[in-house]
Order: C-alpha cells, then structure tokens, then sequence
C-alpha cells in the first residue's frame, strides 16, 4: 500500500504547484472564454496522474527544487525511503480507506438513482422526464441519457437539452467522471477539491458559452436559467455540492459573454500553450546523472594521482608513486633525486602510514566526488580497499581485509 | 402537510397541472393516454389525492390546492437527501446545483438581464 501512496503523495506536491498555477492563468483569463481555462485543468489532471513528464529547461521545476519533480530527488527518494516504516503504513491506510469511502459513496448514490429513475418518462431520442428533479443531468456514459424534470415550459426545455447536448458531444459527462476520480485519488488534498470546483464551473460556463455561440439568444437563455432555479418558498440552505454551479454566476458570465475577438483568442492560447510547457514538464536532469550503482562499482577515477598529495604533506617519508606498476618493486632511481631523509623502497613497510594518508587522501577523494556528484558512494571502504589492491600494497591489504 | 408524493402520484398531479382546470370525464381520457391507467385507477388515485389536500373535485371539476413549485421544491430537497445523503455526487454532470434562489434575488438578476442590450 505504501508503494502506491508514496508516489500518489508526491505526484500530489506536483500537482499542488500547478493548481495554484491554473488558478493564477485563470484569473488571467477571466476575461476570455472559459473554454480556456476549462482545457487549463487538464494540466493540474496530467500531473496528478503521471508521475513523470518530458523534460524540459523551460519548466518551472527547474526552479522548484524542493518539489519531488526532478530525477535526482526521484532517485534519491527511491532508494532513501523505507516504505515499512510504522507512520507511512498508517497512513497509506488511511488514504486507500478515504478512496474506498468515496467509491463506494458514488457507487450507492449511482444505484439509487438509477432506482428512483426507472419511472421516467420516455420522450424522444435519449431524453426522459422524471418529477421532483433538482435539476436536469445527463446519467451514463456510454450511450448517455438525458433527464429533465417535470414542469418545465417550452424554453426552458429547449435551452436545457441544448445545453445537455452540447455537454454529451464535447464528452463533458465522461471528463467529469475521470475528474472525480483524480478527486478521489487526491481526496488528502484540499487543493483538488477546489480545483475540482473550479473546473466544474468552467465546464458548465464554456457550455453555456457554446449554446449562445451557436445561436441562442441570451437573454432568453438567462431568463430559462433564473426561471427553473427560483424558489416560490424561501430556498433551503442546503449542503455544499463539489462540482455543481449556482445560478448567480452562471447568469452573470452569459451576460459578459460577447464572441471573442481575434486578440483575445491569440493571448489565451499563448497562455494555455505557455502554462502547459512550463508545468506540464519535468526539470531537465542534472549534466552528470547519478547512478547510485556507479559509485559502489566502479573505483574513484577522479581523482588520477593519491600518492603525489602525500608526497608533499610528508616530509619523513616518501612514498613513490607505484600506481602505474602493479608489482610491489619500487623504482628507486626516482627516490634518488629528492632530498628525503628516508627512502622507502620496501612497500610492506607501509601498513599504518600508508592507511592514514590514503585515508585522508581518500576524504580528498569523496570531498572531490561530493563536489562533482550529489552522492557519495556507500561503500568507501571497499572502495579503498580495491584501489589498494590494483596498486599493489600486497600484506598491507591482506591484514585489513581481514579485519574488515 | 406532507407534500411527499410517490412517482405515480406526481405524475397524475402533473396531468392535472398541465390541464386544470379539468372536468374529471377529461382527467380520465388523459391520464389513459399519458399513463394508460383505467378509469378505476384514476378515480381512486384522484380520490386520495383529494384526502390528502392536493387537489379538489368541485363539481366534477378537478383543480389543484398546492402550487407545482412548492410541491417541486420539496421533492428535489427529498431527491437529494433520500437517494444522494445531501448532496448532488461530484461526478454527475448537472445543469446547475440544484440550489434553489431566492424570489428577491431572481428579480435581481431578471432586471441585470433585461438590462442587458443584445447585439
């Protein structure tokens, strides 16, 4: 379970980012058609569901770092987590319990439906009349069926099965599902409940938007909506619906509605456009990409002489650079020209001295590594061990191997 | 008064909505072709009805005592409760939330309409 959550968790932090992002774009395009912002939404929906994307240097997680977006934390996350910690096991339960909740929550409110509609009247085509509706909906998603309540006059039922067929042709009543069911994946996150709302209310506006821009005349569209939702009593308060769109605003937008002109269209798809490739990406990987493997296998290579260093550190003892000879011989015409007191030429006199400096030559080493390369090999030891053993330090390797 | 009104129930009320005021002969011709119900069916329904003081029979004519809203209203908030425990469910592509406005407030927005100029 804890293998879902994690990556679910994180795909959430992304996801959470870009929200907030929409949100911002949005408020931008308020102006424009909310066709705009209602095609916004499906980047928040992309990043709530895929935990990786295209890379990109354009993309905002390149500034983001902190963020679970880039491959270094996601390889780093993967292999530093212990999924079969006590706190993350509770709560990955808790969080498949909510989705379970919520599935079956839909499940019995769809089945009851169905029940308290299988009196419907048939129409025509696809549409059925039900009394005590609150409101008409389409219900299916395969072969979608429209139902209207009782009472409705003449323009009032048109503007509504035109509004409903412009919602079954665009696929509405399938997004709206898929969308509920990121909600339900994200249920922690209170910036997708919002988000779930708003994008509701884009696609109910760009609906109506699209009734009116194929013809209908808007006042008489905004007098069928103001007549069908008006209360003879006083209205009840009612609990919060996620996802459904009061009157008020719907109203509102219609009467701001004009067809758009050509700017217009043009800044809203640049914005759409701009906002999908800087949140829609990942953050381009760092130029030298870690592979905690390569740090275990391969020996330090970056660092091409250890010897020389303690060369100078030393002045009692000198140690002759044998790395590129893999006997245990030391050439001693080359001791010949320093001015040390002591020549080693025999090597097995080495031992402690030899493991002190190319310890600290070894910390030189992964001080290097660390500047280069965010992670440091996990094994120093070995690492160091194998070095000694190509150059040859023969009894000196053998007693610390075995102490090891 | 309960306005609770079973499907078939709202149905015939619906008829006499549509139709009234209706002479009982008619309602009977009606409510055979819209719901295909014998005239024994129809009398009995109409009398419960009666009982229960949605509508009247006056005469043999036959008109309603409570208004279609109000009855509507209490059956979308019954709607609601009953079969989705309060809330339309997210995933349900509605036309609007169901949430009724207010009379104050539909006048407010029929004058912003009326205000508006069309093109």
């Amino acid at each position: 379970m804890a293998n879902l959550f994690l990556p679910v968790l994180k795909m959430s932090a992304v996801g959470s980012i870009v929200i907030l992002a929409v949100i911002l774009v949005r408020f931008l395009l308020r102006g424009a058609p909310k066709i705009y912002s209602y095609i916004l939404w499906s980047v928040a929906a992309f990043r709530l569901l895929c935990p990786v994307a295209f890379a990109s240097s354009i993309s905002i997680f390149n500034y983001v770092k902190d963020v679970p977006s880039t491959p270094v934390a996601q390889t780093a996350t993967a292999v530093m987590t212990e999924p079969k910690s006590d706190p993350m096991a509770i709560l990955s339960a808790v969080w498949f319990s909510g989705i379970v909740v919520l599935i079956i929550y839909s499940i019995i409110a769809y089945y009851r439906l169905k029940v308290r509609l299988k009196d419907a009247e048939y129409l025509y085509d696809n549409i059925y009349s039900a009394e005590g509706l609150p409101s008409p909906f389409v219900m299916g998603f395969l072969s979608p069926k429209i139902y209207i309540p009782g009472g409705l006059n003449d323009e009032e039922r048109e503007y509504v099965l035109k509004h409903e067929h412009v919602h079954i042709k665009r696929g509405d009543h399938i997004i709206k599902l898929f969308g509920f069911g990121v909600l339900a994946l994200h249920w922690f996150n209170p910036l997708c409940w919002l988000a779930f709302t708003l994008m509701s209310r884009d696609m109910e506006m760009s609906c109506d938007e699209r009734v009116l821009r194929d013809g209908s005349s808007i006042k008489v569209y905004g007098n069928a909506l103001v007549s069908m939702a008006t209360a003879t009593r006083f209205p009840s308060p009612g609990p919060i619906s996620f996802g459904e769109v009061g009157v008020k605003r719907r109203v509102k937008n219609i009467l701001c509605w004009k067809k758009p002109a050509i700017w217009i269209t043009v800044i809203s798809v640049i914005l759409c456009i701009g906002t999908v490739s800087v949140f829609a990406t990942d953050a381009k990987a760092d130029p030298e990409p870690v592979k905690p493997e390569e740090n275990i296998v391969l020996p330090d290579t970056s660092d091409t002489k250890p010897v020389p260093e303690t060369e100078e550190q030393t002045a009692d003892t000198i140690i002759v650079d044998t790395t590129t000879v893999d006997t245990t011989t030391v050439d001693t015409t080359a001791a010949e020209t320093t001015t040390a007191d002591r020549v080693i030429s025999d090597t097995t006199h080495i031992p402690e001295t030899t493991k002190k400096e190319t310890d600290t030559t070894h910390t030189k080493n992964t001080e290097k590594q660390k500047d280069t390369v965010p992670r440091s090999d996990l094994f120093p030891d070995v690492e160091d061990l194998m070095e000694m053993i190509e150059e040859g330090y023969g009894d000196a390797v053998v007693v610390e191997t075995t102490g090891d | 008064m309960d306005l609770k009104l079973y499907e078939y129930d709202y149905k015939f009320m619906s008829i006499i909505w549509d139709n009234e005021p209706v002479a009982s002969g008619q309602l009977v011709k009606l409510a055979l072709k819209k719901l295909g119900w014998k005239k024994s069916t129809t009398y009995s329904t109409l009398k419960k009805l009666c009982e229960r003081g949605f509508a009247q029979n006056k005469d043999t004519v036959v008109t309603s005592l409570v208004p279609r809203e109000e009855v509507q209203a209490y059956a979308s908030e019954q709607f609601v409760e009953s079969t989705f425990y309060g809330s339309l469910p997210g995933f349900l592509t509605a036309f609007f939330d169901g949430k009724k406005i207010s009379k104050a407030e539909a006048a407010e927005l029929k004058s912003l309409i009326d205000e508006y100029e069309e093109e």
